[in-house]
């Protein structure tokens, strides 16, 4: 009986999803959802700044991680960068220090050693010692002894 | 004594050798069904302040979408009106953080596919542009950032802004007096010597590979474009377009509290000295994407000098191009919900300058929060005060008015070879999106959004040793996966949920609360039918109806027959009506008999839905009990 009637309910909604689907719903999209960080309309529905930056911080890192796990075309890497840093309202991420320690903590997350870490954190920065003191410096941090 | 002692310290040592790894939780949720695109219900995962969930586009692609959690409620609790059953499940801190990792990481790679998506239409935009060049106009692209500042130079007369004046100074002297001219010239060069780079070759990609091609044309055609402007405006310095500047202090529907303290004009002054300095280093940059960093930098440089010169602060426009504008009427009609919204966007502005005038150094984030929270007070102050049009927005509002960019150089390329490069980007854009659909397609029944997170997590926990970290296996399209309500359900009788609770939909929770001060009698006949109703407001968006049946299970199929009959009313007089609507009132009347339906058989689709509800997100927070004792699945 039990079998029977979740059949039923199966059968009840895979009518339904037939005609929908998980589809993007046209009050979702007119009132908050962006390709990228879906923050805010008209509403202030948004999340806090604290939110915000953490949230900008484990973006970086994690694409920092996808990118160095796959190639190492920089120009691509700052390409994206500046997108992502565009999602959070950030023009110029190179003078911001966020930015760096979260490329860091992701060349940290991707398992590069030091020299490749190194390597591709001075075509980063283009030699600049205080950018390479903060990604180098979270990268050493948080890598797994 | 002792022995009492004893035996506290070796109870400490016991619970303590007993402790669990730390662990963490997150919840699996499974929002209710509403009419039109949400029939089937909803599946999501979320992580602390983050919902994760997939949504399948109208090119058939399952996105995996990212959403704040407040925000979430409010789209689907208040505004869809969709009650959210929420399962929270707890994981050892280690597989907690694999998964919220692998769901962020599938995120930005789908957001990274969303932009190279685009970055394939601009190419052709680029191409079509390039082929329709006459010289004199130059290329009619529009780019990002270059309609901040006027088309043509200022005359001796107006004289150039002071600002700039000074800051193309300080460039002249650090770098030399023929610098920016040299610096033009080749970046004049390396953007006539552009070539297209995509190919027709179909890519491979993988839901776990983060895409990485060479840059489009479109993309350092963006790049050396601004540079050049850039570099242009610097060389012959111009005002700020018409429009960019935002003066909430000034007019009649002047905000209040903008003008600038001691304290707050210091802190510009700070902020403007780091920008011009870093406006210095970056005009010598060899970084390939500084160009518009530069041109936002020198028009946040004329604003805080218009704000120091009137003594208020004035901003720059935020809001992009194309950003949705509630019209008058409709502001009309929601002016209390403005008032509430333009009251938040006050304390929001305010908290922002706070944390300018506490920042040491100011940044640009600091400076950013202030521009942006004072664009978006005066729009609402204005929607709420003054009825007049409201923008809105889903992206940060940074700076950014699109414009092409007069005079600049065509490729060094022939009109039959960029033929051949519109032919080639044709090619690659349809590779691309063939691939994008094998790989992210949307199916009913293997790939949808509560399959697609079974999915990713089997991926990512997999090789799972014994016990699984989060108390079994969930194949994601077996046992009827696919169907959000059964997906739910396989998770409470499976994983290690420790707690179930629901977020009512916004109607829901009115009606309830109307329950502990009326009548029941008297709230549910009279919030039972849509005519009556003071909760729901007709929105155009829902076909017409007349008894809501979500919270009416016995009475369900007799209401559903009067809806019935609503919709068959409407449709009708639809069918008359069509030679005058193009046949909308006969399609709304129709749907309207869809829906209602399924009411006949007990099942309820249609809750209605809303325009607004801000004012009771706070209050959709799940009252979370011990889940059920396990169900079978």
């Amino acid at each position: 009986m039990m079998r029977t009637s979740v059949r039923l309910m199966a059968l009840v909604a895979m009518a339904a999803i037939a005609a929908s689907g998980c589809f993007k719903s046209s009050t979702s999209q007119a009132s908050s959802e962006s390709s990228s960080n879906s923050s805010s309309s008209v509403s202030s529905c948004s999340p806090s700044e604290d939110e915000e930056e953490s949230a900008y911080e484990r973006d970086v890192r994690d694409y920092t991680v996808a990118h160095a796990t796959s190639t190492h075309d920089l120009a691509r890497f700052q390409q994206d960068l500046t997108d992502i840093a565009a999602g959070y309202g950030i023009s110029d991420w190179e003078d911001d220090r966020t930015t760096h320690i979260a490329v860091g903590r992701g060349l940290a997350g991707s398992g590069l050693d030091a020299s490749e870490a190194d390597v591709l954190t001075t075509a980063l920065v283009r030699a600049d010692p205080t950018r390479t003191r903060w990604v180098l410096g979270a990268y050493h941090v948080t890598r797994p002894k | 004594m002792s022995r009492a002692l004893g035996a506290a310290l070796a109870a400490v040592i016991l619970l303590q050798s007993a402790a669990p790894v730390a662990a963490a939780v997150f919840d699996l949720l499974y929002i209710k069904a509403n009419v039109g695109e949400s029939a089937g219900g909803h599946s999501a995962i979320r992580f602390a302040d983050q919902v994760y969930h997939f949504q399948n586009d109208a090119g058939g692609l399952l996105h995996l979408r990212r959403t704040p959690n407040r925000h979430f409620r409010w789209t689907y609790a208040v505004l869809q009106n969709r009650t959210i059953h929420v399962a929270r499940v707890e994981a050892a801190a280690d597989t907690y953080d694999r998964l919220r990792d692998a769901f962020n990481r599938r995120f930005l790679l789908h957001d990274a596919h969303t932009r190279l998506l685009r970055a394939h239409t601009r190419d052709r935009e680029l191409l079509d542009a390039l082929i329709a060049t006459r010289e004199p106009t130059g290329v009619e692209f529009p780019l990002r950032g270059a309609g901040l500042f006027s088309e043509t130079p200022d005359t001796i007369d107006t004289g150039p802004p002071r600002a700039l004046a000074t800051l193309r100074a300080r460039v002249s002297a650090r770098y030399g007096a023929t610098f920016i001219a040299e610096r033009l010239a080749a970046l004049h060069a390396q953007l006539r010597h552009l070539a297209p780079t995509t190919t027709g070759t179909p890519p491979r990609l993988s839901k776990d590979v983060y895409p990485t091609p060479a840059l489009h044309i479109s993309e350092r055609y963006q790049a050396l474009g601004l540079q050049i402007l850039a570099l242009d405006i610097l060389r012959r310095p111009r005002s700020l377009a018409p429009g960019v500047l935002l003066d909430p202090g000034q007019g009649p529907g002047a905000v209040p509290d903008m003008a600038l303290s001691a304290a707050l004009r210091r802190q510009l002054q700070h902020f403007a000295e780091r920008t011009e300095d870093r406006l210095v280093t970056l005009a010598g940059s060899d970084g390939p994407d500084w160009g518009f960093a530069f041109l936002l930098g020198m028009a946040r440089l004329e604003a805080i000098y218009a704000s120091q010169a009137a003594g208020r602060l004035m901003v720059l426009d935020g809001f992009p191009d194309d950003a949705r504008t509630i019209d008058r009427a409709a502001v009309a009609r929601r002016r209390p919900y403005l008032q509430e919204l333009a009251d938040e966007a006050d304390a929001r502005f305010i908290s922002a300058r706070t944390r300018l005038l506490a920042a040491d150094p100011v940044t640009e984030r600091d400076f950013a929060l202030l521009e942006a929270t004072a664009t978006r007070r005066l729009e609402l102050w204005r929607g709420a005060h003054h009825g007049d049009p409201v923008r809105m927005s889903s992206d940060p509002l940074l700076p950014a008015r699109r414009a092409h960019v007069p005079r600049l150089p065509a490729l060094d390329r022939t009109k039959s070879e960029l033929r051949r490069d519109v032919a080639d980007a044709d090619l690659a854009d349809d590779a691309y999106r063939r691939a994008l659909r094998t790989t992210f397609g949307y199916h009913l029944l293997r790939a949808n959004c509560a399959t697609e997170i079974f999915a990713l997590i089997a991926t990512t926990l997999e090789p799972t040793g014994t016990p699984h970290p989060l108390g079994g296996h969930l194949a994601p399209t077996s046992e009827f996966h696919f169907v959000p309500a059964l997906a739910h359900r396989a998770v409470l009788a499976t994983w290690n949920v420790t707690a179930v609770g629901e977020i009512p939909s916004y109607r829901r929770t009115r009606v309830d609360a109307m329950y502990d001060d009326e009548p029941d009698a008297a709230v549910y006949f009279r919030e039972s039918s849509r005519l009556t109703s003071t909760v729901y407001r007709a929105n155009d968006a829902d076909a017409f109806f007349l008894f809501f049946t979500d919270d009416s299970v016995p009475m369900r199929p007799l209401y559903g027959l009067a809806n019935v009959a609503a919709g068959t009313g409407q449709a009708l007089w639809g069918t008359l009506r069509a030679p005058f609507d193009r046949g909308a009132t006969l399609r709304a009347g129709m749907a309207g008999i869809a829906f209602s339906l399924p009411e006949l058989v007990w099942v309820n689709l249609r809750k209605g839905t809303f325009e607004y509800g801000h004012d009771h997100v706070d209050r959709l927070t799940p009252t979370l009990q011990a889940p059920p004792t396990r169900l079978a699945p």
